[in-house]
Order: C-alpha cells, then structure tokens, then sequence
C-alpha cells in the first residue's frame, strides 16, 4: 500500500529503519496512560510497516480506525524522537501521517473544525478577525497606535492569546514588558492571521502554506527584521514548520518571547522589585525538545530578585508533556487531563507552589486541570510572572 | 485448546471478571502488535506459527495473574509473559495462539530496604524508571541490561541476565534474594535460593516456560562516588584482546568493559556525532569509592601503555560511556539491523572475531562485531550487519548468518546467549544434557497441561504440530540463496 503523503515528507523507509527498541514507549506520555502498544510510537511506526509492506490482513478496511484515532492519541511532545537510537524524525513522522488521514478523509471532528474555522476567519476560534486584538481592551492606548506601524520587531500575538480571555493577562504582560524595555515595535492587529501551526496538528498540512504566506508579506510590509511570539506553537511554525514541512523560508529572525526577554534582561533593560516566590519552570515541547530553547526561560527566572527556581526530576530534554498539545485536549479531553495531572503532580512533589512555563497553550491548559482536579498551583506564563516583577 | 473449546464470547466475559474490560484486547490492530518482538523474521518463517494471540491481557497484580493462569490451565489456552518485548528470539511472540499475558502494569517499586540495600519490585517495571526513582534516593542497581530505557527487570532474569555492570557485580540471577512466582497451575509461591521443587533457580534464564515472574527482591549499591571512563584504540584486534583479558582479571575490574572492531567503528562513525578513530577500540569504565576508581584507571594506563596503543580523546569516552544504550544506532543504515550473538571464553575471542571475519568475505557483507566482558572469562559476541527486510530472497539468504554467526562462537567453545524460539534446538548445548534434562522434568511437573509459553526452549514446535529440525533453517534459507542465485 503506498502513503503519498509519507513519500512526500520522504519518511517512507523510517518504518524499517526502526529497530523496536520500545526506548519511546516507556516515555510516551499517551503510552503511560493508556498502556497498550497501539498507543505507543514504536507501535503505530510497526504498523506502518505492515501497512507499506502490505501485510496488514487486519480489516476489510486499509486503514484501521483503530489507528486512525491513535495517530490522535498523541501530543506531538517529541519525546519519541529525542529517545530514538535510529534517530527517526518521528515528530515529523506523525505530522506526515495525519496528512494522510486528512487526505483519506480520516480525520476526528475537532481537526475537521479547525481546518473549517481557519478557512473562514483565518483564526482557529471561528471569530470574526476583526476581533483579534480584544485581548487589549484594557490597554488599548498602548497597543492601538503600534498596530500595523511599521518597526524591526513584531509582536506576533497568535491565536490562543488573542481570543482566549482568561489568559489576555499573557499579552498584557507582554506589552508592559516590550514598553518598559523601551523596544520599538509592531503589531499586525486583524492582519495577523493563523500561523498555520493547528493545521499542521490537524493533518491539513498544506493549507498552513496560504496563512504563512500571508503572514510573512504583510511582516515584510511593515519592515519587520525580527518577529517575537510567546506562543510556543506560532515559534515552531515560524521557525521550523515553514521551512521544514511548507518549504518557506521566513527569511526574517524569529524569537521566542523567552528568548527576546532573556536578552532584555541580561542587557540591563528591565528594573525588578523583589518577591519570594518559589517557582519551577515546565519546559513546554514546543519550545524546548522541538526548539531547544531551554536556557533561557531559566536564566530569566534566576534572574529575578526572591525568585526560588527549583527543578522537577524530569526537566530539558526529559521534560514530561502537559498533555495539551497535538490537539489532544480537543480530541481526547480526560487523557489529556490525567497527563497533565501527573505533571502538576510532579511540580507538587518537589515543593513549588508555582509553576512558570513559556507557551500559552501549557498555561492554559494547566491551569485548567489545576482548577478542575483541585490542584493548589499556579500557573503562570514567564511573561505574566516577569510583569509582576517589574519596577 | 484443542479438547476444551471456548468461543471468543465466553472467553471475554471469563477474563473480564478477572481484570476487567479496559484490560483485555482482542482487537485486530492490538493482536498484530502482539504478535512479534524485536526480530524482522523473514515471512516464510513467521508463517510456520500461529503467532496471532487470541487477546492480550493486563493484569494489574500478582493475584490477578494468578486468576488468569489458573483459568487459562483449566481450559488449556497457551499463555504467553511478556515484559515489553525488547528480545528477539521469539520468548514473547505466541506460537500457538492463546493469551499474551502482558505485565505493563505491574511497574511498582514494592519496598526499598536501606540497610542492606535491596529492592523489591514488580516484575514489570523497566529499569530506566527503577534507576531514576532510585537515584532519588541515592541508590541505584548493580547491573541492567543495555536496553535499560525499555526493557523490564522480570524480561531479564527470564533470559540473558548479563549486561551493563556483569563483570564487577555478576550475573543478575547471583543479586537476587527472592522471587514471587505464578505457577503454570496458577498456584503464587514465594522463593529463596532454599526453596525446593521448585528452586528458584528453574527460573532464572527459562523465557517462560516454567512460570510467570511476578516481582522480585535483588541487591542494589549507593550511588557510586565516582565513575571514570577510559578508552584506547589499536589497528591489531588481537591487542585488544589481550587487553581485555588483563583488565577483566585486575584486581579492580572494570564495571563496563567493551569493545567495537573496527568495521563496527566505521559504520558508527557514519551515524554518529562524535568520531571515533577507525581502529578497533576498547572501553573501560569504573565505578566505585574514588581511591578505588583511581586505581583501576592507574592500572589501565600501565596497561595501555605495554601493549602501546592509542589512548582515546575524552570527548569520545564521555560520548561512548553515553552511548551504551544505544548499541542500535546504525539501524538508519540498513534499514534493518541484524546480529548474531554468542558468549565465548575471552581467550577464544581474537579465534572467534578472526572466524566471524571470514563470513564477511562468504556472504560479501560488511559484519560489525561488538562485544562485552561479561565475567572475568567470557565475553558475549554480537556480530551486526545491515541488510533491508524489503527485498525478500536476499534478506532471507542474509538471514542465515545470524546463524553462522552463532556456530564460529560454538566452535570456541562457547554457549548461545538464549535459545526462544529460534535457538531451540541449542538449548541443550547452552543448559548441558543433564541440566536441560532436569528442565524438562521440571516442566513436565510444573506445567503438565504445557500451556506456558508453549512451542519455545524445548522445541520450536510450528502450528501444523511437527518441530522445526535443527538443520530446517539452513536448509531453507540454502533453498532462498540458490533461487537467489538463479534469477
Ligand atoms: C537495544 C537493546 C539492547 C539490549 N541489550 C541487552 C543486554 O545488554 N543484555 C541482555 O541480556 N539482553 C539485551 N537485550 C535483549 C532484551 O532487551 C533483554 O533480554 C531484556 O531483558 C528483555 O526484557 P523484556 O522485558 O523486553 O522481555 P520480553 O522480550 O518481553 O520477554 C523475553 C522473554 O522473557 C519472558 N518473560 C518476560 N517477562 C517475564 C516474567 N515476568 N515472567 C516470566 N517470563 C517472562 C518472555 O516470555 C520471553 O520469553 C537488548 C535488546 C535491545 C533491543
């Protein structure tokens, strides 16, 4: 049986180049939880391989449903790839065969959504764009005048953070940081569009391709040299999706917002007050084992007068998943939940009362496991904690 | 389950009222991952089997299991244990259909003894995640196999038993204090080394076949105070031979001690980040209180300094001392990464690296040899090569090396590592006549229905009920060369 979209994404040997090793079962978030080899990497890779090598007597069907809804059962947290003795790309492994769900009409209905919201408003909530930058209603005389004016640096809000009310304090904080730091820079209001990063979750690979082009034109309009975002999954778009799986090079800088503030504060830009706070940080996957920033989120932390950074056993490359990525939360709600809670579970264990992370998506969804299942932390994005410091 | 018929339905409902629904699988998906280990195994072979499982089930303690077994004895449905399937001989794969009974769930640390430091265990638990909560502590084991990130503690007494820490602390079997077993009957027994009928030792190394491990008490050490790792390379294998036997038998002994040859080096090097010399090469590293540690590394260096090797960079010794898990690595190569492995007398190495050579030139295919010192006089051999599983006639020729392979280490004088399905007809060679004879009693007695792990150890016994005769591979595969010379 061939997989055209496996061919395209040239991963269509990877399934015999794995040797079964099972060294990304036992760190799988999913795998932990559900404990079955269908749900682990290296069982959905070998049954790839029975699929391509056309040894799958298994259903009436190609494709076992089955299989499709475990291709879902998954955060794209990359910790199989950063296991992996055979050095798979599995991330973009997975991403290659929801692809192909979605060109077999596979997918589940939260992707099917998203793709029709993304295609109508160009944002994943279905809300007029329009809205995009409701977020700064309590703000608005700093944020209005820098809307679509041209600078070097653009202030890429996305999505989640745009649209998500309870966590508008993210870009709030953002704002207060950019201004005290005396950086000039821009924001594309309702013409910032999706990056494109849902679509790939969702197996419309290629549908991301008309909102990076969009969004780059327009930041090149504007002059823009350098663009900074503290959504873990716009960075990841920008930064490697575009390029990786799209074939667009961004041919601008691209920052996470962790990043951009770690060299604020290492130059001096910003003045805190003392707090004590005990606090560890939650490396987001996003961010860290498919980005590698996993400094300076630390540094900025470490740097913050009373601040008491403790580690949590798993943490950098052996970071354990909030559960929240990979569109699971939208999929598979409660096992998106019980990873989480073994995550807030962990930060518990080691004494902090608070967890800082760097990606909207971790924050939110923390947040609201940590309400749900009476978990007494809390849960801060490093911009609303560093907000809080200012001087 | 021939004479006792049991339809699927029946068979449901039954399991369930011991694990309950979520535990049990038949679904065809779940069956099929079930249904194989770590071994491409050409199909012409897989097809002799039933290796498609009736289910799979999850038991979540030592008494469920025993409900399962019971069950499965009184309607005679074949069980089959399995860890998390690392091996590759076949030990976890049903032959015979029946119930693939998975231990995934019985992953808990039962009790840490501090005083004698010692842990009791599920049989479940992979040892990646024992280390890590033990290292919590400030303890951590003594020994575990290179396949530590997935394998589990249960999956290693039932077979190799050597690895990672073998020559400074010994054989796994050798650091166990107790074992928690399930009868083929489904009767739960609590062993010592006293214990009589059984003994505990029937289990150690056995694959299954006598029962199922449920947990297990076994010494571990603090932390240690110091790890060192040294390095060296050689263009003569024989020197690094000989070094490994001098290292093996100072008077303090390396707790990993390894080499590569040097077709192995260069196949690494294509993969990896960090360039090794390509020369065959030797590790050794130490673990212990620092004065001891210091001694061992003092030693190595009037070592290597006699035999005038090449002393290695540090960054490749950190690097190699990291890379132990991952001895699969070249796997991108091939796609597919075959070996043949043998324990051999470490003074019989240089005879049986130069016999796995010839091979190379037999077959015109490039063999990476690997090795471990796993006591002071043996060492276990792994002969790698790469081939790709997609082209069918040529890979099943390839296929008979692993074989070859395994014959020049007997020829020394040495043992196959394990038997499983595909090593059957060693097992007596491996045990000794008279031991293999014991086992066979002791299965007959224990397990007199033969529904543990059947078809394996004892015979590789197919689905049309007659055993694969030792000489079958050969044969066919000689039949796969001919056809492949032919066309
Ligand atoms: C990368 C890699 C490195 C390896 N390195 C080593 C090494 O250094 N040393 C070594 O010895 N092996 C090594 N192996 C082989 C394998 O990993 C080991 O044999 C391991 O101990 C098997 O454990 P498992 O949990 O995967 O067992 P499985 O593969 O699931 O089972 C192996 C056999 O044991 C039986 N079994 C498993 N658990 C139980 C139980 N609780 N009770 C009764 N029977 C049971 C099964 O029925 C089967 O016959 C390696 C494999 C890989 C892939």
């Amino acid at each position: 049986m061939k997989l055209s979209m496996l061919e395209h994404f040239n991963m269509a040997s990877e399934p015999w180049v794995c040797s079964q090793c099972g060294y990304c079962r036992v760190i799988c978030p999913v795998f932990d939880q559900l404990a079955w080899e269908s749900t682990a990497p290296r069982g959905k890779i070998y049954y790839m391989k029975l699929l391509l090598g056309g040894k799958h007597s298994l259903e009436q069907r190609p494709f076992s449903d089955k299989f499709a809804e475990r291709v879902f059962q998954c955060t794209l947290c990359g910790h199989c790839k950063e296991v992996c003795q055979s050095k798979i790309d599995l991330t973009k492994l997975w991403t290659a065969t929801r692809a192909e769900l979605g060109n077999r009409g596979l997918l589940p209905p939260p992707a099917k959504e998203i793709d029709k919201a993304v295609l109508k408003e160009n944002n994943i909530f279905s809300m007029p764009n329009s809205e995009r930058t409701i977020w700064s209603m309590m703000i608005e005389e700093q944020v209005l005048p820098r809307i679509n004016k041209p600078a070097k640096i653009a202030y890429f809000i996305g999505c989640v953070s745009a649209f998500t009310g309870r966590i508008a304090s993210i870009p709030e904080s953002t704002v207060r940081i950019l201004d005290s730091a005396g950086v000039n820079y821009t924001i594309l209001g309702s013409d910032e569009w999706c990056c494109g990063h849902p679509l790939i979750l969702a197996g419309k690979t290629f549908s991301a391709n008309r909102l990076a082009e969009h969004n780059l034109r327009k930041l090149k309009e504007l002059g823009v040299e350098k663009l900074v975002t503290n959504c873990a999954g716009c960075y990841l778009a920008f930064k490697h999706e575009y390029p990786t799986l799209l074939g667009i090079d961004p041919e601008i800088e691209i920052e996470h917002f962790s990043q951009f503030l770690s060299s604020q504060v290492n130059g001096g830009r910003l003045k805190f007050k003392p707090r004590t706070t005990v606090v560890t940080y939650h490396d987001p996957c996003e961010i860290g084992r498919l980005g590698g920033i996993y400094e300076e989120p630390r540094q900025i932390l470490e740097n913050l007068p009373g601040v008491k950074l403790l580690e949590m056993p798993y943490n950098r490359e052996r970071s354990n998943c909030c559960g929240g990525g990979g569109l699971l939360k939208a999929t598979n709600r409660n096992l998106s939940f019980n990873i989480a809670e073994k995550r807030l579970k962990e930060a518990e264990e080691i004494g902090a009362a608070n967890i800082a992370t760097a990606c909207v998506a971790c924050k939110l969804h923390m947040t609201d496991v940590a309400a749900e299942r009476c978990a007494k932390m809390a849960v801060y994005d490093i911009a609303e904690l560093v907000a809080e410091f200012l001087a | 389950m021939s004479n006792t018929y049991i339809t699927m339905d029946e068979l449901f409902a039954h399991l369930s009222n011991i694990v309950g629904e979520e535990d049990i699988s038949e679904d065809p998906l779940e069956k099929s991952l079930y249904s194989h280990d770590t071994a491409p195994i050409p199909s012409f072979l897989s097809k002799l089997f039933n290796m498609q499982p009736a289910a799979i089930v999850r038991p979540e303690n030592v008494q469920e299991v025993a409900k399962v077994v019971e069950f499965a004895f009184h309607r005679r449905i074949p069980i089959v244990p399995r860890g998390a399937g690392t091996w590759a001989l076949g030990g976890s794969v049903p032959v015979k259909g029946g119930l693939v009974l998975d231990l995934v769930k019985l992953n808990r640390i039962k009790k840490l003894y501090s005083d004698e430091p010692s842990v009791e265990v599920e049989a479940g638990i992979v040892w990646k995640r024992l280390m890590d909560q033990l290292s919590g502590e400030g303890y951590t084991v003594l020994s575990y196999p290179t396949s530590a990130p997935s394998s589990t503690v249960g999956g290693w007494i039932s077979t190799g038993g050597y690895g990672i820490g073998s020559l400074k602390f010994g054989y796994f079997g050798e650091q166990i204090a107790e074992l928690e077993v399930v009868s083929p009957q489904g009767r739960i027994q609590r062993l010592t080394s006293g214990s009589e009928e059984p003994e505990m030792k029937w289990f150690f190394g056995t694959e299954g076949v006598l029962g199922v491990i449920t947990s297990l008490k076994f010494k571990i050490r603090r932390k240690p105070e110091k790890t060192a790792v040294c390095a060296l390379y050689s263009s003569e294998f024989e020197t690094v031979a000989n070094l490994l036997s001098s290292l093996a038998k100072a008077e303090v002994v390396p707790y990993l001690l390894k080499f590569m040859d040097r077709e192995l080096v260069e196949l690494k090097n294509q993969v990896s980040r960090v360039k090794i010399r390509e020369e065959n090469f030797l590790l050794a590293a130490y673990e212990g209180p620092a004065s001891e540690v210091t001694r061992g590394v003092n030693y190595f260096g009037e070592e290597f300094r006699k035999a005038k090797a090449k002393l290695a960079e540090e960054n490749v010794c950190t690097h190699e001392w990291e890379e132990r898990f991952n001895p699969m690595r070249i796997s991108r190569l091939g796609p597919t990464l075959l070996a043949g492995e043998v324990v051999v007398p470490l003074n019989r190495l240089s005879a049986t690296v130069g016999g796995i050579k010839l091979l190379q030139k037999k077959y015109g295919i490039k063999l990476g040899v690997e090795g471990y010192v796993v006591s002071r006089d043996s060492a276990l051999v792994m002969a790698v090569f790469l081939t790709d599983e997609r082209k069918t006639l040529k890979y099943t020729t390839q296929f008979a090396l692993i074989k070859d392979i395994t014959d020049i280490g007997l020829r020394q004088g040495g043992s196959p590592y394990g038997i499983g399905l595909w090593n059957s007809f060693y097992a007596a060679e491996k045990y000794g006549t008279e031991y293999f004879e014991e086992l066979k009693r002791v299965k007959k007695k224990l397990d007199p229905r033969g529904i543990m792990n059947p078809g394996k150890f004892f015979e590789a016994s197919t689905r049309f009920g007659f055993p694969i005769p030792p000489r079958f591979y050969r044969l066919s595969m000689a039949v796969g060369a001919l056809v492949n010379r032919l066309i």
